[in-house]
């Protein structure tokens, strides 16, 4: 089992730098391209909301990420500094219809998102005893082992 | 960050092309933003967004397309999307945005749905 972590800065664009460490671990797994999309974006996803609710896009923050690899997933925390409060306990389909007709503000997709794209995606216990952690698991497909 | 968007638009006979190269995301709405309101100022408001330039989306940048899906239902403009990857077309199927927007695979596919 190997760890690496990145310590990234509260600034839009940098989710970018996990995003890609985080499609090179899933390459090592043997995980098939469209599994490393799916890792990529949520990566991005789960980094972007800890940026943004998290952190309140405060540039003097940090958001903390954590990927381990184990022979058959791959696991990643993402940690901010848990600004916003509790993070919600359910998530929801965002309504897009009442979006493009302007009775909702854009956005609330993130969660939604990575929840659909990997295996397990939940809020933990901070393991640090502050701020926010999300975790996320993927695991590598026995038929991507064989590849 | 600065945005890495780079915006290009096109004017067919019968729509204008806004291709989008490189990240969609919140950092480029006001690219978007700013060329969509110039095709749709000029005689040809139905607008068609490439994206097969566009490597990187986010959920963010989903809700700056949503914005501008948003307008062209206000103003009874056509709005056309094409060119998304096969994970990216996933993700907007996911959050059911090509439910409210015509996506289509390529720039020929689209143009041929309007004729």
């Amino acid at each position: 089992m190997q760890t690496i972590e990145l310590k990234i800065p509260c600034e839009s664009g940098f989710e970018k730098v996990a995003m890609n460490t985080a499609a090179d671990c899933a390459r090592m797994l043997g995980m098939s391209d469209e599994r490393v999309e799916d890792v990529r974006t949520a990566v991005s996803e789960a980094c972007i909301n800890a940026m943004e609710h998290g952190n309140m896009f405060d540039i003097t923050t940090k958001v903390y990420v954590a990927m381990t690899l184990d022979r058959d997933r791959l696991e990643i925390d993402v940690i901010d500094e848990g600004r916003s409060g509790p993070p919600p306990t359910e998530v929801r389909a965002p309504d897009l219809e009442a979006q493009v007709d302007g009775l909702l503000p854009p956005g609330g997709m993130g969660l939604f998102v990575i929840k659909a794209l990997v295996d397990e995606a939940d809020f933990i216990e901070p393991e640090l005893g502050h701020g926010t952690q999300f975790r996320m698991v993927i695991h590598v497909q026995p038929k991507e082992q064989d590849q | 960050m600065s945005s890495s968007l780079r915006v290009e638009t096109r004017q067919l006979p019968e729509i204008t092309v806004i291709e989008l190269h490189g990240d969609v995301s919140a950092d480029g709405e006001p690219e978007i933003k700013a060329a969509y309101d110039a095709a749709v100022a000029s005689s040809m408001p139905t607008v068609l967004i490439e994206m097969s330039g566009t490597a990187y989306i986010n959920t963010s940048g989903i809700s700056v397309l949503i914005r501008v899906a948003m307008e062209a239902k206000k103003a009874g403009n056509g709005l056309l999307v094409c060119g998304a990857s096969p994970h990216y077309k996933k993700v907007l199927d996911l959050v059911r945005f090509s439910s409210f927007v015509s996506m289509f695979d390529t720039e020929a596919d689209a143009l041929a749905s309007l004729s």
